[in-house]
């Protein structure tokens, strides 16, 4: 009865407004006609009466104006104060209703936080590497420019300092382009020396990155070429660490290396570009680099112009290269081609296939929990059917009864939503800190406005999709028939179960698809770890030691490095030692062109150019890699004497397939005829199961210019105590020569699975979560369509049927359901899986084993959720069940 | 302020002669011209906007009713938050008597 409030038809009456106008003539008239009654009654006549009274009354057309806008403004504001009272109302009543049903609304809630947690928390890696890794405008603009060399075997390189000068030139292509390199320095000049990343940018890197300096300026683009060089650019978190965010930092002096750079700017706090880089100087562009077109070492982006299209783009990045071919590499056999990069994807790495894996898995989940809440819904719309038929009956329109059920759901999705935000803060803490998210860089996961309102469309969406579709549905109820019915909700209940088992099939099939990738996913982290490296990363302890090239000329860094190695065998502990540029896991090594004198290269042989390694006698004992033919360095090579190399099974295999490659004579790295002496096993490169490349080794005694290398001990010793051993030994040569990139080999390792192992943790607790959820999509189903027939069982029991049979009955009804779903996510996982290829390593995306246990799993408990209603079932009173009725 | 002086005062007028009872407009015009002994001479035409004005404020609310001879007619009742307002607003009035009776009254200090 309180379900059309008369206020209603209240309202009705004072919105007419030609109702106002008759009532305000009504009461002048009135007034008027009294006033001029009564002075007819004094003995007025009539017509002087008449101009009295209206004299008296004043200026009625007047008054009736004013009158008339306050009567509007008063059915304005009651309009609208109704309104909200109503809407007050309405929630209240909804709130009430959710209350009223707290398995309900706490299985709902529950359902939708989990799921919109996970997308949260997924989304929020998804926006950090994806969407904006750097807070600049138009990201999306930013290219990487990379170059080909297919006649060297080299593919995506950076560029020449010149070559970036060229494409600085071309603003037809580019409204800004810079290439830079990021290096270790030693900062002085400020307290105690500190080692610092500092980068050195050709071209307009403020343009490219749209980079404001916070105080001070960026170094002009022409800086770079003409000077003055020694300017930098700092972070804000520098200039806090040595300033104390002192203005007066400006025109103050650092030194880099020895050098002295004056500072004219810092950048702004939340600018991080390249990572972990703290100033920012010009590139020395000197009249050398002008000739130099060989030494590739800039990362090269550019920022799109206004309205380049990408045929443009390749057009003239084509172009450009070809005129670098013809004007400076006339003859040679480079063949050098440029491609571009999207600036983003180039960041995102790896992770960005396994990332939309993500995403997809994730919605998948909130797929399962859709089905899932829209069931519950379905189930208790059965319950509501007499309350809205009520409703219905005495008179609430089905806008109202629309209205209450769209804020029920709106409560449920708010509710929803909000727990889900506080479970996805949880899930980004989780990930931070128990995934490898340090490795890949994600230790800061901001809930920025993107991610809020991504939960919020989700909530949003979850309510409508959820929700509201099947409480329509529900309110589709004829009021005659539930009410003369017994009040069991039959009318439509034959639909209704159909949509029901469809939701469990759905439920059950998004779930295997979900464990059939976390199984993919387990497997292939697993043939991960126990896969051969070509090496035994085990007790492994590797450390680089750079000489600072100004201080050290090549005889002495021949003697240090001699000395050091000496120093560090003779120490308690690290006996097995060595030295090497270009440890696998940790450095990119050059691959260089090789050649085998007296053999020409024909058509369809393999290109030849191998990777180089340079060594110290005894590498491959430390490393554990065995020397499968001939022998190894013995420490007589000298500089000048016969070159000798060791190479490795691919390139044996390669080059020599029919042949003993030992004691045969090659073109390597310097270019100078160098026997082979020996064969060893492949050994990984950046990543397990990275596709093998031939690889030769030369000694270091006969390449005494590398000035950087990485010393690998194989101990028994702890960490820190060979680390100690390590530093001890690099200090008493030359205490300012730092030890860094400290780290076991199994931590490398551990590095380069970085990615795969989020996937796997995400995709597993997915996996989980979906069982989890269509377990109790199918409990609740089973349970629910028992109930509706336990007035049939009953009768079924009453003439004689066993529990042992009706429990049968019931099972078999749910096991069915089950086998459908199975079916149905086999289906959708073979069409599926197939994306995860590219991150799957020593598994096929249609392993048995893994779809054998995902069914395996979800046979077995989806059978318990239809056991539990099915045992319930058996315990069916006839006599109670046909009685209630 | 004189607008607003004159405005509030046949506010107060109205609420004070609903406070008795339930009346029509001509019934206020006329509880007014009998109090005040015919001192205050209003446009009977003004007694409406400030009606409506009240009745919008909330402080009086009105309804159909039957006048004496018979005739269909809007009633004005006042609502408890218009009584409150009206006790409100004579202790103001007999405030702003007293003090401007004083200063009239008053000796030099």
């Amino acid at each position: 009865m309180a379900w059309i409030p008369d206020r209603y038809h209240r309202l009705l009456e004072l919105v007419r407004g030609a109702r106002i106008d008759d009532d305000i003539d009504e009461e002048i008239a009135f007034h008027v006609e009294h006033l001029e009654a009564e002075f007819v009654a004094r003995g007025m006549p009539p017509p002087t009466a008449r101009a009295a009274a209206m004299r008296q009354f004043g200026d009625a057309r007047h008054y009736h104006e004013i009158s008339r806008r306050e009567k509007k403004l008063m059915v304005k504001a009651r309009r609208r104060s109704e309104r909200l009272r109503g809407w007050g109302w309405e929630i209240r009543m909804a709130a009430r209703s959710l209350v009223r049903s707290p398995a309900f609304t706490l299985a709902a809630a529950t359902t939708l936080a989990l799921a919109i947690g996970a997308n949260t928390a997924i989304f929020s890696v998804f926006n950090a590497v994806l969407l904006r890794p750097l807070d600049v405008p138009e990201l999306e603009r930013l290219v990487v420019i990379r170059e080909d060399l297919p006649g060297l075997g080299l593919f995506e390189v950076d560029l020449a300092p010149a070559e970036v000068m060229d494409l600085v030139e071309r603003d037809d292509l580019f409204s800004a382009v810079t290439g830079y390199r990021a290096g270790s320095r030693t900062l002085t000049g400020h307290g105690a020396p500190m080692r610092v990343e500092a980068a050195t940018t050709l071209g307009d890197f403020a343009g490219v990155f749209a980079v404001r300096p916070h105080i001070g300026r960026f170094f002009a683009p022409e800086q770079a070429v003409a000077g003055p060089r020694e300017v930098a650019v700092v972070s804000f978190g520098i200039w806090q660490q040595l300033a104390g965010g002192d203005p007066g930092f400006l025109g103050s002096l650092i030194e880099l290396d020895g050098v002295p750079f004056e500072v004219v700017g810092v950048l702004p706090p939340d600018f991080r570009h390249p990572r972990s880089v703290q100033i920012w100087v010009p590139f020395a562009y000197t009249e050398n680099w002008h000739q130099n077109r060989g030494s590739l070492f800039l990362r090269t982006v550019a920022r799109l112009g206004p309205d380049l299209n990408s045929a443009q783009l390749d057009a003239g990045i084509e172009a450009e290269a070809a005129r670098w071919n013809q004007e400076y590499h006339a003859g040679s056999q480079f063949g050098k081609e440029l491609s571009t990069i999207g600036f983003i994807e180039h960041g995102a790495g790896p992770l960005r296939s396994i990332l939309f894996v993500l995403m997809g898995a994730v919605v998948f989940v909130l797929l399962i929990a859709a089905a899932n809440v829209s069931s519950l819904q379905l189930v208790r719309g059965v319950a509501r059917q007499r309350e809205i038929a009520v409703r219905t009956a005495l008179g609430g329109g089905r806008i109202q009864i629309a209205r209450l059920l769209l804020f029920e759901n709106v409560l449920l999705g708010l509710a929803g939503g909000a727990a889900g935000l506080l479970v996805g803060v949880a899930l980004v803490r989780l990930l931070t800190r128990w995934a490898p998210a340090e490795q890949m860089h994600l230790t800061e996961l901001p809930l920025d406005a993107p991610v809020l309102g991504f939960t919020a469309l989700l909530s949003l969406g979850a309510v409508v999709l959820f929700g509201l579709i099947p409480a329509i549905r529900t309110m589709r109820v004829d009021p005659q028939r539930v009410l003369s019915d017994s009040g069991r909700g039959t009318s439509g209940s034959g639909a209704r179960s159909r949509v029901l088992q469809a939701s469990v099939v759905v439920q059950i099939a998004l779930a295997l698809v979900l464990l059939l990738g976390s199984g993919l996913m387990l497997r292939t982290l697993s043939n991960l770890v126990s896969a051969e490296v070509g090496f035994d990363p085990r007790g492994l302890v590797t450390a680089q030691v750079s000489l600072p090239g100004s201080a050290y000329s090549t005889e002495r860094r021949t003697r240090f490095f001699d000395e050091l190695l000496e120093r560090i065998r003779a120490s308690p502990g690290l006996a097995n030692s060595a030295l090497v540029f270009g440890l696998p896991f940790a450095e990119q090594t050059d691959s260089s062109p090789i050649d085998i004198p007296g053999r020409p290269r024909e058509d369809g042989d393999p290109e030849r150019h191998a990777e180089a390694r340079i060594v110290s006698p005894g590498y491959f004992r430390t490393m554990g890699t065995t020397i499968i033919r001939g022998r190894d360095f013995d420490g007589t090579e000298r500089e000048g004497e016969g070159r000798k190399a060791i190479v490795d099974q691919t390139f044996a295999e390669t080059f020599f397939p029919d042949e003993d490659a030992v004691g045969q004579i090659i073109t390597g790295y310097v270019g100078e005829e160098t026997e082979i002496i020996g064969v060893v096993a492949r050994v990984d490169r950046e990543e397990i199961g990275s596709e093998p490349k031939a690889v030769a080794y030369y000694p270091r005694a006969q390449l005494p210019w590398i000035s950087s290398f990485t010393v690998v001990t194989r101990t028994g010793l702890s960490t820190g105590a060979a680390v100690a051993q390590l530093r001890s030994a690099v200090a008493e040569i030359d205490p300012n020569v730092p030890l860094h990139q400290v780290r076991t080999m199994s931590e490398r390792i551990d590095a380069s699975l970085a990615p795969r192992r989020l996937a796997m943790l995400a995709l597993g607790a997915f996996g989980v979560l979906s069982v989890l959820l269509a377990a109790l999509g199918v409990y609740g189903v089973m349970r629910y369509t028992t109930n509706q027939r336990t007035r049939e069982i009953g009768i079924r029991m009453a003439v004689g049927a066993d529990p042992p049979a009706v429990a049968a009955m019931v099972l078999r009804r749910g096991l069915v359901l089950t086998g459908a779903g199975i079916v149905a996510g086999t289906v959708t996982a073979l069409a599926t899986s197939r994306l995860l290829t590219g991150i799957l390593f020593g598994v096929e995306p249609t392993d048995p084993w893994a779809f054998g246990s995902a069914v395996g799993v979800l046979a077995a408990v989806s059978a318990v959720a239809c056991w539990l209603p099915a045992r319930a079932a058996t315990r069916v009173d006839p006599v109670t069940a046909m009685r209630s009725e | 302020m004189t607008v607003d002086l004159m405005q509030n005062t046949l506010d107060l007028m109205i609420l004070k002669a609903l406070s008795w009872d339930a009346m029509h407009g001509y019934g206020v015009a006329r509880w007014i011209e009998r109090t005040t002994r015919e001192a205050m001479r209003i446009e009977e035409g003004s007694l409406y906007p400030a009606l409506h004005r009240l009745e919008r404020r909330g402080l009086v609310d009105s309804s159909w009713g039957v006048s004496e001879n018979n005739r269909r007619a809007k009633y004005y009742t006042l609502t408890t938050r218009g009584r409150d307002q009206l006790h409100q607003e004579v202790r103001r009035w007999e405030d702003l008597v007293t003090a401007v009776g004083r200063v009239l009254s008053g000796a030099p200090a």
